[in-house]
């Protein structure tokens, strides 16, 4: 668990009155610590859209535009993540569809992974598929209980601070992570039962 | 599942959220039970599955990108700040606030805006009505006088009197 509010954090938001160079070189120790986080949260909500890289900088720069509305209470992480559930809702909402694409991101996959295609190619695709299955099937989850099932199961959030994340109370995160749960156990059904 | 744990509890256990005591109550339970050891199981390889999922990292120049952004973006209004805090902060929490800050308001618009009710006058002392009462008997003894007169003037036979006594003596009664 992450710790909060860092030094960074305090001193972005003093800083931030006077919007100094300063305030700006904190700001950007937030963008390199949370990054990665903020666009693998978009990814998993938009199953992999083309446009998660593009959304994830939109969540920065509004978090940059409203910096003063952040208060010292919640870890600043939390509060990105809530910026980045609106901004995926609206967009969502916006074009009224939900995402279907389930191929991985262009680019070259870690190191690791190529080794362990190159030694079991078999193995690999069989991993590929199943990735491509779970995917599918977080992608398929009505949006409220994905948020809440990416956000604790994927990302390792508190149920408080999910709650804070997605603006609900706990008692709602519960619910929403045993409904998410039950779809995908119904939906990856053949992968959970026991082998022959 | 037919007994007594229902799928809840069994998930806030893989979750970590119970106490001592009931988690260790659970895992006995799991030992008797073949249904939730078997979603237990099953909610495990959920878990594993979802870890399976590859990471995700941004492209090398996204900060570059952003910074070119970030020099175009205007601050966000002071109000638009204000609403954006309300919505991280949970407007269900300021509810139960909100709603008695209404109730408040309404209570002081209405005792400002309602038409008040004229105050009942003080009752006056027995000293201060003494004239009055002196008043209102001395009419109810007039009152009773004229109702006397009133029914003199109607007696039957008085027309006809008058008649013979201003025959007899010339003059009139009215006179």
């Amino acid at each position: 668990m992450r710790a909060y509010p860092s030094t960074a954090e305090r001193n972005l938001v003093a800083l931030d009155e006077a919007r100094s160079p300063a305030a700006r070189r904190s700001f950007d120790e937030i963008v390199q610590q949370h990054k990665h986080r903020i666009f693998r949260y978009v990814c998993r909500l938009t199953n992999d859209s083309p446009d998660a890289e593009d959304l994830t900088q939109e969540v920065f720069v509004r978090a940059y535009q409203s910096l003063h509305a952040f208060r010292h209470d919640a870890a600043i992480d939390t509060w990105l993540y809530r910026i980045a559930t609106n901004l995926v809702i609206d967009r969502f909402r916006r074009d009224r569809r939900v995402p279907q694409r389930v191929e991985p991101p262009a680019g070259e996959p870690p190191a690791e992974w190529r080794v362990a295609r190159e030694q079991d190619p078999q193995a690999h695709a069989e991993l590929d598929e199943l990735r491509r299955q779970v995917l599918h099937a977080v992608a398929s989850l009505p949006e409220k209980l994905r948020c809440a099932v990416v956000l604790h199961d994927l990302e390792g959030l508190s149920y408080e601070e999910v709650a804070q994340a997605l603006g609900v109370p706990v008692g709602t995160v519960k619910s929403r992570l045993f409904n998410g749960r039950a779809l995908l156990r119904a939906r990856l059904r053949p992968y959970l039962e026991d082998g022959p | 599942m037919k007994c007594d744990v229902g799928s809840r509890q069994l998930e806030q256990y893989l979750d970590g959220r119970l106490a001592a005591g009931a988690r260790d109550a659970i895992e006995e339970h799991l030992v008797r039970c073949a249904a939730c050891a078997r979603y237990v199981a099953e909610a495990r390889r959920l878990r594993s599955l979802l870890a399976t999922l590859p990471p995700r990292e941004v492209g090398a120049d996204f900060e570059m990108r952003l910074a070119s952004r970030l020099a175009q973006a205007p601050r966000a209004s002071l109000i638009a700040a204000w609403w954006q805090r309300l919505r991280f902060y949970g407007a269900w929490r300021l509810m139960p606030t909100m709603a008695a800050a209404g109730a408040v308001v309404a209570g002081l618009l209405l005792a400002t805006f309602l038409p008040r009710q004229p105050a009942a006058p003080p009752s006056p002392s027995p000293a201060a009505l003494a004239p009055l009462r002196e008043f209102v008997e001395g009419h109810q003894t007039l009152a009773a006088q004229s109702e006397i007169v009133e029914r003199v003037v109607h007696l039957p036979g008085l027309d006809a009197l008058e008649t013979s006594l201003n025959v007899t003596s010339g003059l009139h009664l009215t006179d």
